[in-house]
């Protein structure tokens, strides 16, 4: 009995595979169509962020520039360019090493 | 009636026929017309611009880069109130109303640019007025964020982003990018059809390249140029300083500069690189390779005598003078011809060489051809064909009767520091992402000889040498300088009263990390090359010095006579050894001195006290000075080291 109700509804449910295959395939489509416009348009963002950041990047060295952080620091902060005779030079001996190196001379 | 049935059958047979023919002709065969209509109706073309590399110094400091630009253009025919529209624009854009009327007042016209490259925020500001028949085309623009620094050097871009001088132009091929086309499925609103972002990967943008240039020592160099021709009244200058230990270019400076953003504001004399384009006679600089020449060839000592004839020697029917009419030499050894830059002394020594062999030491240095660094427009300079009459050889032994560029006495002096060995100049660190190759030295100079030089080079920065005023505290400097009379134009004769002044010299003289030379042209106000171009090295030295943190060298005696003095020469008596106290007190060793009493006195003035000795000073803990290392009043002995202990 059964099977002769899967027998008739058969050509229904072939039918109805079929629709939904159908439907299923242009649903996909429309997706890849969304999804499409959706990397396009992060495409186009993308793009804008990178010319912002070389942008900022040419500011930040437009500010950095080694003639503008020089009159700034003359003229805003009163700063000076160090003299040879400011300088000191220390030596890299550690200070226990020092004060040792010192007691052995002296008993010698 | 059969017969008529037949008839419509194949006349309807051939009518269907032709159509499905027709329809294989269409669809089968390729069609020019049929595909360029099909692109038309349903495909969007798709630029993809690529950007163009940026140069970068040592440091990563952005030397020249490419921001996206704005270019505004204008449909005249759809434009209404075109005087209302230039009235706007013309606040905008700074530019005269009249210019753009007559832009957009050509109503035949379809297209006009009004302004190129303009900068986003002026683009909204003109897009929110909505004016119709205005439109924007992105573009690139090149900017060159430190302006008039390294500006010869770098070069700049044309309008249509090519490069049109200095390393934009020599680089062109891995800064420029490719610009691609690619053709998309669109939609009905023209936007493209996207099955995989893959093509947006397919952008071939320029490579950037990182140069072997310090921006920070550039413009050190540069000011310092500056100053020299406004204090001495010169028309320009040239710097250069060079790593002698890999010839990597660190600074290469001509002034007066000029603004990269706008390279059109000057005359084209001013962008050149006169580093390497312009040639010159170099002066007494060339002295040392007739040294080198007769120490290589084994013809000469350090300690070698020649008699200076008071100052004056006849060569036929000409006589060669010493530079300073006071310099009435009489016998004088190759190392202090050297020192106090004698004419009469290095062309004596340049007959003793030989024109042929003097010749071969130039070429082998690298005079009379290319250095091959990787700049546009180097020039060869001039080295004269053999042979070379007595007067011409006297000539070119102190440097004239050759033409040279600053390079390439950057590169000869380089390959003395260097021990001997010569290398390529370099300007590039990496390019297309690969490091520079790595390059054979050329052995041109044996090293005994070259350490010779060197030392014969420091003496000359003695306080007795002419380029005393070269010297900075606590680095031994060797070096030469170099007061050329001016060639005329026409190439005849010497200009009167005009002269070039220079300077070459490297430091620290037993282990050289720096070579610079610098040449000022024509400086009227003073004209020695002691005291035009000496001081600029030193400045710059000093200020290179304390940037790279370098610890001023100790001098003992070891030093001296380990790797800086020759041995006994062959020509002539006595030893190769010059006279050492009188170098180790030049340099403000003080021998044989008592160390000074400092307990109390702050580190400051503690160091101020001993200042003038070249000791390394070792300092524990802070605050007043408690204990010395020896004693106040023992002796101080070559080669100690001092030691403070401080505290509160």
């Amino acid at each position: 009995m059964a099977k002769k109700h899967l027998t008739k509804f058969r050509p229904y449910l072939a039918l109805t595979i079929l629709f939904l295959s159908l439907f299923t395939i242009v649903l996909v489509k429309m997706e890849v169509r969304r999804l499409g416009y959706t990397v396009l348009k992060l495409s186009r963002e993308l793009e804008k962020v990178q010319d912002d950041l070389r942008s900022q990047k040419m500011k930040l060295a437009k500010l950095t520039r080694p003639s503008l952080i020089q009159s700034v620091a003359k003229s805003r902060l009163t700063l000076k360019e160090g003299r040879s005779d400011q300088y000191i030079h220390v030596a890299l001996l550690s200070s226990i090493e020092n004060i040792k190196g010192m007691q052995e001379r002296r008993r010698q | 009636m059969k017969s008529r049935l037949i008839l419509i059958f194949i006349g309807t047979t051939l009518l269907w026929s032709m159509l499905l023919v027709r329809a294989a002709y269409l669809q089968v065969l390729p069609n020019e017309k049929l595909g360029h209509l099909r692109k038309r109706l349903f495909e969007k073309k798709i630029v993809i611009e690529s950007r163009r590399g940026n140069i970068f110094d040592r440091g990563g400091k952005e030397l020249a880069t490419s921001i996206e630009a704005y270019s505004l253009f204008a449909d005249p025919s759809l434009i209404g109130d075109a005087k209302e529209v230039s009235t706007y624009l013309s606040k905008k854009l700074k530019m005269t109303r009249k210019e753009i009327h007559l832009k957009i007042g050509q109503k035949q016209k379809r297209f006009v640019w009004i302004r190129r490259r303009l900068d986003r925020e002026t683009k909204l500001e003109i897009e929110r007025a909505q004016i119709e028949g205005l439109g924007f085309i992105k573009e690139s623009r090149r900017i060159y964020p430190n302006e008039s620094l390294m500006s010869q050097l770098i070069g700049f871009v044309g309008s249509d982003g090519h490069g049109l001088e200095g390393l934009e132009l020599q680089l062109e091929n891995t800064l420029s990018g490719e610009t691609q086309t690619i053709y998309l499925d669109r939609d009905a609103r023209g936007r493209p059809l996207l099955e995989d972002g893959s093509f947006l990967e397919q952008r071939k943008d320029g490579s950037d390249i990182w140069l072997t240039l310090d921006a920070e020592v550039q413009y050190k160099l540069e000011e310092e140029l500056i100053r020299a021709v406004s204090e001495n009244e010169a028309d320009s200058a040239t710097g250069i300083i060079l790593n002698p230990k890999n010839f990597e270019i660190i600074a290469m400076a001509n002034v007066p500069t000029y603004d990269l953003n706008h390279p059109y504001r000057v005359p084209p004399q001013i962008r050149r690189n006169r580093a390497i384009t312009d040639f010159f006679e170099p002066g007494s600089t060339l002295k040392t390779f007739a040294v080198a020449s007769g120490l290589e060839n084994r013809i000469i000592e350090p300690n070698s005598k020649y008699d200076c004839e008071g100052g004056k020697m006849r060569i036929g029917k000409k006589v060669i003078r010493e530079a300073d009419s006071h310099h009435a030499f009489k016998f004088l050894t190759v190392s202090e011809i050297l020192a106090l830059s004698s004419n009469v002394g290095s062309s004596k020594i340049a007959f003793d060489v030989g024109d042929k062999r003097y010749s071969k030491t130039l070429s082998a240095f690298g005079f009379g051809k290319k250095t091959g660094v990787d700049l546009p427009g180097e020039t060869s300079g001039l080295l004269q064909d053999l042979p070379w009459r007595r007067h011409l050889l006297s000539n070119i032994s102190f440097g004239h009767g050759i033409g040279v560029t600053a390079l390439q006495m950057a590169v000869a002096y380089g390959a003395i520091a260097n021990g001997g060995l010569l290398l390529k100049p370099k300007i590039l660190r990496q390019r297309d992402g690969k490091s520079a190759p790595k390059e054979t030295p050329q052995r041109i100079l044996s090293r005994e000889v070259s350490e010779k030089l060197k030392m014969m080079l420091t003496l000359a920065t003695s306080p007795t040498g002419t380029g005393a005023s070269a010297r900075i505290k606590g680095f031994p400097v060797a070096g030469k300088t170099g007061t050329a009379q001016k060639v005329k134009p026409q190439g005849f004769g010497y200009m009167e009263g005009a002269y070039l002044s220079s300077f070459a010299g490297f430091f620290p003289v037993s282990d050289p990390r720096f070579l610079i030379y610098v040449v000022i042209d024509n400086p009227k106000k003073h004209y020695y090359g002691s005291v035009v171009a000496a001081p600029v090295f030193s400045r710059v030295a000093e200020y290179i010095a304390q940037k790279e943190r370098l610890i001023p060298t100790m001098l003992s005696k070891t030093q001296f006579q380990k790797g800086l003095i020759g041995r006994t020469g062959s020509h002539g008596t006595g030893t190769a050894i010059p006279k050492r106290n009188e170098l180790l007190e030049g340099y403000g060793f003080q021998v044989g001195d008592k160390m000074p009493d400092l307990i109390g006195l702050s580190l400051r003035e503690a160091v101020k006290r001993l200042s003038g000795t070249s000791m390394a000073i070792n300092v524990t803990g802070a605050g007043i000075v408690k204990e010395t290392d020896p004693v106040a009043g023992s002796t101080l002995q070559e080669g100690y080291r001092l030691s403070l202990v401080l505290s509160r």
